[in-house]
């Protein structure tokens, strides 16, 4: 396999990783937000707590591989990026380091005083955890003000029109898929904020998604240089995920909570996808000229190096899978 | 400046980090050892040790795996020049570290947290053991990058020189340099949680009925312990030596720094030896005259309030290992200076400033949540 072939299967294997992070953090994250508007019995917040604490760390773990993947198999960019992205990657590992010490020690004290404060930094922290990598995500798409491989204008560029609407989405939609989960894990018939609002969001979600795509064609015109203007089957990400954002707010409405929960999964890996597509073959575009754009094969390990990570890749994690498979079905609704 | 207060900013981070790691690794082990006893034995006072220090063990869990985000990051944002001229070694071991080892402690530590009393005797020790051998492979994986930037192996300089290599990964992996490390490491922080396990023992055995359950409790958990403390003590200087001895001709201005070079490695290094010397002569006494230490509150209120010696050893032999190896990064390949990311100072400043802010409040939480459960009842009442 040639070095550049290898190269681009890692830069979407990345993408895959970022969909399954994305995928799991959406519901974590998502009860974690709903937890501030809950008004129900303590046990029945820390049942809600604990349905999504035991799974937790075994999906941060996921971002780490998104983030340590970067690192090993595109050294430049992981170097160009967090240089470039300096100050809202430090906002992320504020966001990481109080959500995840909240959401596991939260029960560690029987003090009220203490469960309450740490409750509100658990549900603050996933708001600005799930909406800062929506951000990152989507400026990953469209490419920053990179020059000589430094930046040229401030970090605040980052939120751009697309970066607001991506932000959006990815909130709405963990709002959405939190609220399914309580509804799958803990019975139908568990007390949650009212349905009404759970509908606005949902159906708020379809217009997030529309509107990002019509951001990203309009604003950064990322749709036009790259592969997307060769090759128009590409066009069905898009548009597929724009239909399984309508599907999950029907499934809503209808209170198929397991439809809507898995519309929202193809859904959003749909995004995801489209956004690496579009950068392709930049792996960190920039805005300034095409040209000062970071190439996937400029940015990658030596052959050899990648072969040996594709090789342990291979063996470990379908065993990861099969693991954490066995923990979800087991214990999911186990209390 | 962005090199000194980046400098400042690792050093500190990665000190916080290590007080939390250490403690995970040996405690997580004598979990695993009255785990494996309550399991044979079905010893209800075996749970009852496991799941006390085993909350202990998930409170330093916690803000373990939280601190590590900051120590992966930085290597981006502060010292980016190190990433891109590293990354071809140095990141592939920091993945292997997430697929093999982060995955598997953090699946099991969630499971054990939540859910060990909804599964069999048996599953609740294998939760553990997958949690122990995690915790290994974890250390095994980010030893074997350090070990790299101690001695580099099995690498070569691309054509432009602009960056390392892979030209041998099993050179890389089978280092002796990284081995040695481990061996040590894991060592100590054994150690570490056997010292602990006493110390905190006592406090809570010092305050109850000598013939009450919890004392009972209590007298069944020190004893393994205290063997796991004399075991390790005895190991350490063993190994250590062996390692020196390695070290002797392949990181010349580490000797030179221990033998007076640096009064920081030289005090470092000492203060390592003696407080080593005496955990041999303390635990062995100890365990000789059992007996006579269970009835004496004076000798386990020895280990109560010297329960910091452990700390400081090992934070001293981290001192050694890499304030030894300035003014490199990486040995002989690339100086400490030349590694860092071309940002703006009051960036810099701004992160310096955050992380000070917010493991300041991560200290309180840790502190208040350890001193909560020491002084929880020993065990819930079930509900059935």
């Amino acid at each position: 396999m040639s070095h550049e072939l290898l190269a681009s299967i890692w830069y979407f294997i990345l993408a895959l990783v970022w969909a399954i992070y994305v995928s799991q953090e959406l519901f974590v994250t998502g009860v974690g937000m709903l937890s501030l508007k809950y008004r129900v019995e303590e046990d029945y917040f820390q049942k809600i707590n604990e349905s999504v604490a035991t799974f937790w760390d075994g999906i941060q773990v996921w971002l780490i591989v998104a983030v340590g993947g970067l690192f090993a198999t595109f050294p430049t960019a992981y170097g160009l990026t967090l240089q470039a992205l300096y100050i809202p990657f430090y906002l992320l590992l504020m966001a990481v380091i109080f959500r995840g010490t909240s959401i596991e020690l939260l029960y560690k004290s029987d003090d009220r005083l203490w469960q309450k404060a740490v409750s509100k930094v658990w549900g603050v922290s996933s708001l600005a955890m799930i909406l800062i990598v929506g951000i990152y995500l989507i400026n990953l798409f469209t490419g920053l003000p990179i020059k000589d491989n430094l930046m040229t204008e401030s970090f605040t560029v980052i939120f751009s029109r697309s970066a607001q609407f991506g932000g959006a989405l990815f909130v709405l939609s963990a709002l959405t898929m939190g609220y399914c989960w309580i509804k799958m894990t803990l019975g139908k018939d568990f007390k949650t904020p009212s349905k009404a609002s759970s509908l606005w969001i949902s159906g708020a979600s379809i217009f997030a998604v529309a509107l990002l795509f019509l951001a990203l064609t309009n604003k950064n015109n990322v749709f036009e240089t790259g592969y997307f203007a060769k090759i128009p089957a590409l066009w069905t990400m898009p548009i597929l995920a724009m239909l399984l954002y309508v599907a999950q707010f029907l499934f809503m409405l209808k209170e198929r909570y397991v439809g809507a929960f898995v519309s929202i999964i193809l859904g959003i890996t749909l995004v995801i996808f489209t956004g690496f597509s579009a950068a392709f073959p930049y792996i960190l575009p920039s805005t300034v000229a095409q040209s000062e754009g970071l190439l996937i094969i400029k940015a990658a390990s030596s052959q050899h190096t990648l072969e040996i990570i594709t090789g342990v890749t291979l063996v470990f994690l379908p065993v990861v899978i099969v693991y954490q498979g066995w923990k979800y079905r087991k214990f999911w609704r186990k209390f | 400046m962005v090199e000194i207060l980046s400098r400042i900013q690792f050093a500190f981070s990665v000190g916080f980090h290590f007080l939390f790691v250490p403690l995970s690794i040996g405690l997580i082990f004598l979990v695993c050892l009255y785990e494996y006893n309550y399991m044979k034995s079905k010893n209800l006072r075996y749970k009852h040790l496991s799941e006390f220090y085993g909350d202990m063990f998930v409170i330093n869990y916690a803000f373990g795996i939280v601190t590590g985000f900051t120590m992966s990051l930085q290597f981006g944002t502060n010292w980016s020049a190190y990433s891109i001229f590293m990354g071809d070694v140095f990141g592939a071991p920091l993945v292997f570290e997430a697929i093999i080892a982060f995955f598997l402690e953090s699946t099991f530590t969630g499971l054990w947290i939540f859910k060990k009393n909804k599964m069999s005797n048996r599953l609740r020790f294998i939760t553990v053991l997958m949690i122990l051998i995690g915790t290994t492979f974890s250390a095994l994986w980010i030893i074997t990058a350090n070990g790299f930037m101690q001695n580099p192996v099995g690498y070569s300089l691309a054509a432009d020189g602009s960056r390392v290599v892979v030209e041998n990964f099993k050179e890389i992996l089978l280092n002796p340099y990284a081995w040695y490390m481990l061996i040590h490491n894991n060592t100590a922080c054994f150690l570490l949680g056997a010292y602990f396990v006493l110390g905190i023992g006592a406090y809570r055995y010092l305050r109850v009925d000598k013939d009450s359950e919890e004392a009972a409790t209590f007298r069944l958990g020190f004893k393994p312990a205290n063997i796991v403390l004399v075991v390790m003590s005895f190991l350490m200087p063993i190994i250590g030596n062996v390692y020196y001895n390695y070290i002797v001709p392949i990181q010349p201005t580490k000797i030179d720094a221990i033998s007076g070079g640096s009064p920081m490695v030289t005090v470092s290094f000492a203060l390592m030896v003696g407080l080593g010397t005496l955990f041999i002569l303390y635990s062995t006494y100890t365990l000789v005259f059992f007996k006579k230490y269970m009835a004496s509150p004076v000798m386990q209120k020895i280990y109560l309030w010297s329960f910091p010696l452990p700390y400081i050893a090992i934070m001293a032999g981290w001192i050694v290992a890499e304030v030894g190896r300035q003014p490199y990064v990486v040995y002989g390949l690339m100086l400490t200076k030349n590694a860092v990311s071309n940002v703006p100072e009051m960036q810099v400043w701004f992160s310096l400033m955050t992380i000070l802010i917010m493991y300041f409040i991560l200290a309180v939480a840790c502190v208040y949540l350890m001193v909560k459960r020491i002084n929880a009842p020993l065990y819930k009442e079930e509900l059935v």
